[in-house]
Protein backbone atom coordinates (compact mmCIF):
# COMPACT_ATOMS: atom_id res chain seq x y z
CA UNK A 1 0.00 0.00 0.00
CA UNK A 2 1.01 3.43 -0.99
CA UNK A 3 -0.02 6.50 -0.01
CA UNK A 4 1.42 9.57 -1.13
CA UNK A 5 1.07 12.27 1.48
CA UNK A 6 1.00 16.02 1.38
CA UNK A 7 4.32 17.78 0.96
CA UNK A 8 5.65 16.08 -1.81
CA UNK A 9 6.72 13.01 0.62
CA UNK A 10 5.68 9.53 -0.36
CA UNK A 11 4.41 7.89 2.97
CA UNK A 12 4.62 4.11 2.51
CA UNK A 13 3.15 1.44 5.11
CA UNK A 14 5.15 -1.57 6.12
CA UNK A 15 2.48 -3.45 7.20
CA UNK A 16 2.14 -4.57 4.05
CA UNK A 17 5.41 -5.53 3.97
CA UNK A 18 7.20 -9.21 4.40
CA UNK A 19 9.81 -9.41 7.09
CA UNK A 20 12.50 -10.63 4.59
CA UNK A 21 11.53 -6.54 2.46
CA UNK A 22 11.81 -5.51 5.66
CA UNK A 23 15.11 -6.94 6.55
CA UNK A 24 16.71 -6.28 3.19
CA UNK A 25 15.88 -2.31 3.71
CA UNK A 26 17.13 -2.31 6.82
CA UNK A 27 20.53 -3.42 6.04
CA UNK A 28 20.46 -1.13 2.86
CA UNK A 29 20.18 1.11 5.75
CA UNK A 30 23.38 -0.01 7.66
CA UNK A 31 21.09 -1.91 10.18
CA UNK A 32 20.63 -5.39 10.91
CA UNK A 33 17.68 -7.35 12.76
CA UNK A 34 17.92 -10.38 15.26
CA UNK A 35 14.86 -11.48 13.76
CA UNK A 36 12.64 -8.97 15.98
CA UNK A 37 14.62 -6.30 16.93
CA UNK A 38 16.60 -3.66 15.16
CA UNK A 39 20.14 -3.69 15.44
CA UNK A 40 22.70 -1.07 14.64
CA UNK A 41 26.41 -1.95 15.01
CA UNK A 42 25.01 -5.48 16.76
CA UNK A 43 23.28 -3.02 19.19
CA UNK A 44 20.05 -3.19 20.13
CA UNK A 45 18.09 0.59 18.69
CA UNK A 46 15.89 2.00 21.43
CA UNK A 47 13.82 4.80 20.28
CA UNK A 48 14.35 7.34 23.92
CA UNK A 49 11.01 9.58 23.03
CA UNK A 50 9.00 6.23 23.36
CA UNK A 51 11.39 4.14 25.76
CA UNK A 52 10.45 0.69 23.59
CA UNK A 53 13.44 -1.15 21.48
CA UNK A 54 12.80 -0.68 17.79
CA UNK A 55 11.64 -3.90 16.14
CA UNK A 56 10.52 -5.46 12.91
CA UNK A 57 6.30 -5.01 13.88
CA UNK A 58 7.05 -1.08 15.36
CA UNK A 59 9.62 0.73 13.57
CA UNK A 60 9.31 3.95 11.19
CA UNK A 61 12.01 4.92 9.49
CA UNK A 62 11.92 8.54 8.36
CA UNK A 63 14.21 10.70 6.52
CA UNK A 64 16.68 12.85 8.18
CA UNK A 65 20.02 10.73 8.49
CA UNK A 66 17.73 7.74 8.34
CA UNK A 67 16.11 7.69 11.36
CA UNK A 68 14.65 4.48 12.32
CA UNK A 69 12.09 4.77 15.56
CA UNK A 70 9.22 3.23 16.97
CA UNK A 71 6.25 4.12 15.26
CA UNK A 72 4.03 6.23 18.00
CA UNK A 73 2.89 9.53 17.59
CA UNK A 74 5.15 11.01 20.96
CA UNK A 75 8.31 9.64 18.56
CA UNK A 76 6.48 11.13 15.44
CA UNK A 77 5.59 14.73 17.34
CA UNK A 78 9.02 14.81 18.51
CA UNK A 79 10.33 13.80 14.75
CA UNK A 80 8.57 17.22 13.50
CA UNK A 81 9.86 19.21 16.39
CA UNK A 82 13.45 18.01 15.64
CA UNK A 83 13.19 17.86 11.91
CA UNK A 84 10.60 20.05 10.64
CA UNK A 85 8.02 19.38 8.35
CA UNK A 86 9.49 16.85 5.72
CA UNK A 87 9.42 18.68 2.24
CA UNK B 1 22.20 -11.34 14.04
CA UNK B 2 20.98 -12.25 10.79
CA UNK B 3 18.23 -12.69 8.46
CA UNK B 4 18.07 -16.07 8.55
CA UNK B 5 16.91 -15.72 12.33
CA UNK B 6 13.66 -14.67 11.18
CA UNK B 7 11.65 -16.70 13.48
CA UNK B 8 8.09 -16.47 11.35
CA UNK B 9 7.99 -18.23 7.06
CA UNK B 10 5.22 -18.58 5.29
CA UNK B 11 1.45 -17.88 5.53
CA UNK B 12 2.21 -17.20 9.58
CA UNK B 13 4.66 -14.39 8.87
CA UNK B 14 2.36 -12.93 6.35
CA UNK B 15 -0.28 -12.70 8.64
CA UNK B 16 2.26 -10.63 11.11
CA UNK B 17 4.80 -8.66 8.69
CA UNK B 18 2.42 -8.65 4.80
CA UNK B 19 2.99 -10.72 2.24
CA UNK B 20 4.57 -7.70 0.05
CA UNK B 21 7.99 -8.46 -1.64
CA UNK B 22 10.58 -6.08 -2.52
CA UNK B 23 13.14 -6.96 -5.73
CA UNK B 24 16.88 -5.85 -4.42
CA UNK B 25 16.54 -3.05 -6.74
CA UNK B 26 13.67 -1.88 -5.08
CA UNK B 27 15.28 -1.93 -2.17
CA UNK B 28 17.70 -0.10 -3.18
CA UNK B 29 16.03 2.32 -4.88
CA UNK B 30 13.87 2.82 -1.78
CA UNK B 31 16.94 3.49 0.33
CA UNK B 32 17.55 6.03 -2.14
CA UNK B 33 14.82 7.97 -1.99
CA UNK B 34 14.87 8.00 1.87
CA UNK B 35 18.06 9.62 1.67
CA UNK B 36 16.84 12.20 -0.58
CA UNK B 37 13.78 13.02 1.73
CA UNK B 38 11.87 11.87 -0.51
CA UNK B 39 10.22 8.78 0.77
CA UNK B 40 9.13 7.27 4.52
CA UNK B 41 7.94 4.12 5.83
CA UNK B 42 5.89 3.19 8.95
CA UNK B 43 3.18 0.79 10.69
CA UNK B 44 0.69 3.20 10.25
CA UNK B 45 0.65 5.80 7.55
CA UNK B 46 -2.67 7.62 8.56
CA UNK B 47 -1.54 8.52 12.12
CA UNK B 48 2.12 10.09 10.45
CA UNK B 49 -0.76 11.77 7.96
CA UNK B 50 -2.81 13.40 10.22
CA UNK B 51 0.02 14.72 12.32
CA UNK B 52 1.93 16.33 9.79
CA UNK B 53 -1.55 17.58 8.26
CA UNK B 54 -2.24 18.72 11.90
CA UNK B 55 1.27 21.02 11.40
CA UNK B 56 0.02 22.40 8.17
CA UNK B 57 -3.08 24.17 10.22
CA UNK B 58 -3.61 27.91 11.09
CA UNK B 59 -3.81 26.91 14.87
CA UNK B 60 -0.56 24.82 14.81
CA UNK B 61 1.12 28.11 13.27
CA UNK B 62 -0.39 30.15 16.01
CA UNK B 63 1.01 27.80 18.19
CA UNK B 64 4.43 27.24 16.83
CA UNK B 65 4.95 31.47 17.03
CA UNK B 66 3.80 32.16 20.48
CA UNK B 67 4.75 28.89 22.74
CA UNK B 68 8.56 28.69 23.52
CA UNK B 69 9.60 25.08 24.56
CA UNK B 70 9.91 21.58 22.48
CA UNK B 71 8.27 19.67 25.70
CA UNK B 72 5.27 21.87 25.30
CA UNK B 73 4.99 22.18 21.45
CA UNK B 74 5.33 18.04 21.56
CA UNK B 75 2.56 18.07 24.27
CA UNK B 76 0.22 20.96 22.22
CA UNK B 77 0.77 18.58 18.99
CA UNK B 78 -0.80 15.60 21.31
CA UNK B 79 -2.99 17.67 21.85
CA UNK B 80 -4.27 18.41 18.95
CA UNK B 81 -4.07 14.67 17.54
CA UNK B 82 -6.44 13.77 20.87
CA UNK B 83 -8.87 15.74 19.40
CA UNK B 84 -8.48 14.86 16.08
CA UNK B 85 -8.87 11.01 16.97
CA UNK B 86 -11.77 11.94 19.68
CA UNK B 87 -13.74 13.29 16.17
CA UNK B 88 -13.72 9.99 14.99
CA UNK B 89 -15.57 7.09 16.55
CA UNK B 90 -13.59 4.33 14.64
CA UNK B 91 -10.43 5.95 16.47
CA UNK B 92 -11.82 5.59 19.75
CA UNK B 93 -9.00 2.94 20.73
CA UNK B 94 -6.34 5.30 18.99
CA UNK B 95 -7.47 7.91 21.77
CA UNK B 96 -7.39 5.77 24.47
CA UNK B 97 -4.13 4.18 23.29
CA UNK B 98 -2.41 8.42 22.95
CA UNK B 99 -4.22 9.26 26.58
CA UNK B 100 -2.01 6.39 28.19
CA UNK B 101 0.78 6.86 26.11
CA UNK B 102 0.45 10.78 27.23
CA UNK B 103 0.07 9.96 30.88
CA UNK B 104 2.96 7.50 30.87
CA UNK B 105 5.81 9.70 29.44
CA UNK B 106 4.22 13.16 31.25
CA UNK B 107 2.30 12.29 34.02
CA UNK B 108 -1.26 13.74 35.06
CA UNK B 109 0.25 17.08 34.59
CA UNK B 110 1.30 16.36 30.88
CA UNK B 111 -1.96 14.66 30.05
CA UNK B 112 -4.05 17.68 31.27
CA UNK B 113 -2.08 20.24 29.15
CA UNK B 114 -2.55 18.20 26.16
CA UNK B 115 -6.69 17.87 26.39
CA UNK B 116 -6.75 21.72 27.44
CA UNK B 117 -5.00 21.76 24.18
CA UNK B 118 -7.91 18.78 23.07
CA UNK B 119 -11.11 21.21 24.58
CA UNK B 120 -9.91 24.00 23.39
CA UNK B 121 -8.81 25.97 25.94
CA UNK B 122 -5.13 27.10 24.92
CA UNK B 123 -6.93 28.21 21.59
CA UNK B 124 -9.78 29.79 23.06
CA UNK B 125 -6.77 32.81 25.35
CA UNK B 126 -4.37 32.77 22.04
CA UNK B 127 -7.72 33.79 19.59
CA UNK B 128 -8.87 35.73 22.22
CA UNK B 129 -5.32 37.73 22.52
CA UNK B 130 -6.00 37.75 26.40
CA UNK B 131 -2.73 39.82 26.77
CA UNK B 132 -3.81 40.88 30.28
CA UNK B 133 -3.54 37.03 30.79
CA UNK B 134 -0.66 35.97 29.18
CA UNK B 135 1.57 33.77 29.58
CA UNK B 136 -0.81 32.46 32.38
CA UNK B 137 -1.91 29.43 30.04
CA UNK B 138 1.53 28.32 29.39
CA UNK B 139 1.90 27.87 33.32
CA UNK B 140 -0.32 25.06 32.63
CA UNK B 141 2.52 23.56 30.59
CA UNK B 142 4.61 23.58 33.78
CA UNK B 143 6.35 20.48 32.86
CA UNK B 144 9.42 21.29 35.32
CA UNK B 145 8.67 17.48 36.98
CA UNK B 146 8.68 15.85 33.81
CA UNK B 147 11.23 13.66 32.10
CA UNK B 148 14.40 15.19 31.11
CA UNK B 149 14.10 12.62 28.13
CA UNK B 150 12.54 15.09 25.43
Amino acid sequence: MVVVGIMGLEVISLRTVSARSKIALLRELGYDTDGRRVLKDGVPVVDEVAGEEVTLENMAILPGSTVVMVDDPISIAAYFEEHGDPE
Amino acid sequence: MSGDRVPLEGPVAESVYGALEWSKDQVVDLARRLKNHAVAFLEDPDLFDLIREERRGEEWKLYRRYVPGRKRRILIQLGLTLRSLEQSQEDFENLQALRGKIHRKYGTSGLRAAQLVQRGVLRFFLGRNCSALWPAPLTLFDLSTAPEVL
